[in-house]
């Protein structure tokens, strides 16, 4: 199988690439969308404004709709997981991809003194739980929980519609939805690739689930 | 921080904190600024093949293309010091080109005659600056996080130097990562529940001492501090 990476205004992939090939897959890095691969994957940080533009004008966006309307596999990673959503309110004015309905927030400033600042840097612990929507078919994620690495501004609160798999976290006390999952695509918010051997373990379990 | 000891092959080392479960890895080319070289991109390149946790690294960053370069080789987060005193303007376009989350600052600092002071060169030059009056600088122009070392505790595993934390839990906002003086388990959880204080920074202790992360989080756990825990095999 080989997995495409996309490179969309210069972030840095690497750590992305070397977490793909210990699971034991090829990589391909996309600067233009121009090769057909067998499971997308978008990493990203950034602004969610400039970087759906940015999608939108390098021809990525059609590519990626056209990618998962085939039936392929796609993961959205930190802002790739974002994107993949309507709205945020970091650029209010520009649209995602739309596969989920959600709106994307700012993470809570703190309350009391031993909350902390945004960003949210750090791991945090995420649950995995199964979200049955349209599948009555139960997947056993729990021996994933654990602590994984958050880098972001921005996250999501509310579950969006006919996911199979949620992932829950907590910042300042509020409730974060840092992972979903259904057929053929998936969310991730925090950085698997930087999550230790857990983080490993996670996505080469996903690859498997989505492929 | 005179005495720097050569303890081994940085690439070995990261991967046996990896497997022991560190957290993050902080990679410091202690003499760059010093030397003025950089040789820190290929270590980094070769590292993160098989350590899958941040990064953060440092020592020699002058420029936005020399923090770059390290990015580039697949550091997460970069530290600065030396630079940032002599052009504390750089901090600011660090901060603007790669996002202050990914920026942090390094701070050596000592008590001398009554004022908290800070050092460029690993400790070997004081500046005119003051403590307090640089963390509100840097953190004005843009940090993610400040690394705080005491150079009269490092390398002497006679604890933490509890001054230095209060002084800057007190102006500082963003996370603090705290080093110095740390030789048993009991020092980091004194650290830690004192609250704002996020991470702790280990080298004597491992390096030299031969310490295992694992018995330490053990320890941490049974002195019921969080911590993050490796899947099992």
């Amino acid at each position: 199988m080989r997995v495409g990476i996309i490179r969309s205004g210069g972030s840095n992939i690497t750590s992305v690439i070397n977490a793909v090939h210990k699971i034991g897959y090829e990589t391909i890095v996309l600067n233009k969308p121009d090769k057909k691969v067998d499971l997308l994957m978008m990493p990203g940080v950034g602004n969610f404004g400039t970087a759906s533009r940015r999608l939108n004008d390098s021809g990525f966006l059609e590519y990626i709709k056209n990618h998962v309307k085939e039936g392929k596999p796609m993961m959205g990673i930190c802002l790739g997981m974002q994107l993949l959503f309507e709205t945020s309110a970091e650029d209010e004015s520009a649209r995602g991809l739309c596969f989920y309905n959600g709106h994307f927030e700012k993470i809570p400033e703190p309350m009391s003194l031993d909350q902390r600042s945004p960003p949210n840097i750090g791991y945090s612990f995420v649950e995995f739980t199964s979200h049955r929507g349209e599948s009555s078919v139960e997947i056993d994620l729990s021996y994933l929980n654990g602590y994984y690495y958050f880098l972001h501004s921005y996250a999501l609160s509310t579950i969006p519609t006919g996911t199979k798999m949620i992932g829950i976290s907590e910042f300042n006390s509020k409730r974060i939805i840092p992972f979903v999952l259904k057929e053929n695509t998936c969310g991730i918010q925090f950085h698997p690739e930087r999550s230790g051997l857990r983080g490993l373990k996670f996505l080469s379990k996903i690859i498997n689930m989505v492929k | 921080m005179e005495g720097v000891q050569d303890v081994g092959d940085p690439i070995k080392l990261c991967q046996k904190y990896f497997n022991q479960g560190a957290d993050e890895i902080i990679l410091l080319d202690t003499v760059a600024s010093l030397y003025q070289r950089i040789e820190l991109p290929e270590i980094i390149s070769e590292l993160v093949k098989d350590i899958f946790i941040p990064i953060c690294a440092g020592g020699g960053i002058n420029s936005c293309q020399s923090a770059e370069s390290l990015f580039r080789a697949g550091a997460d987060k970069i530290c600065i010091n030396t630079s940032a005193i002599e052009n504390p303007r750089l901090l600011a376009e660090l901060s603007k080109e790669f996002g202050a989350q990914s920026i942090v600052l390094q701070v050596d600092a000592r008590f001398i005659k009554g004022e908290w002071r800070i050092f460029s060169n690993s400790g070997r030059d004081m500046s005119a600056i003051e403590l307090p009056s640089w963390l509100g600088i840097a953190q004005e122009a843009g940090v993610g996080e400040i690394l705080i070392t005491s150079i009269e505790k490092d390398g002497t595993g006679r604890g933490p130097d509890y001054p230095l934390i209060e002084i800057v839990k007190k102006y500082a906002t963003v996370p603090i990562i705290y080093g110095g003086g740390i030789s048993n388990s009991k020092h980091i959880c004194a650290v830690f529940k004192n609250k704002q204080i996020n991470a702790i920074s280990l080298a004597s202790f491992l390096h030299i001492d031969n310490t295992n992360i694992i018995n330490i989080k053990s320890d941490l756990k049974n002195m019921s501090i969080v911590v993050r825990e490796e899947i099992e095999q």
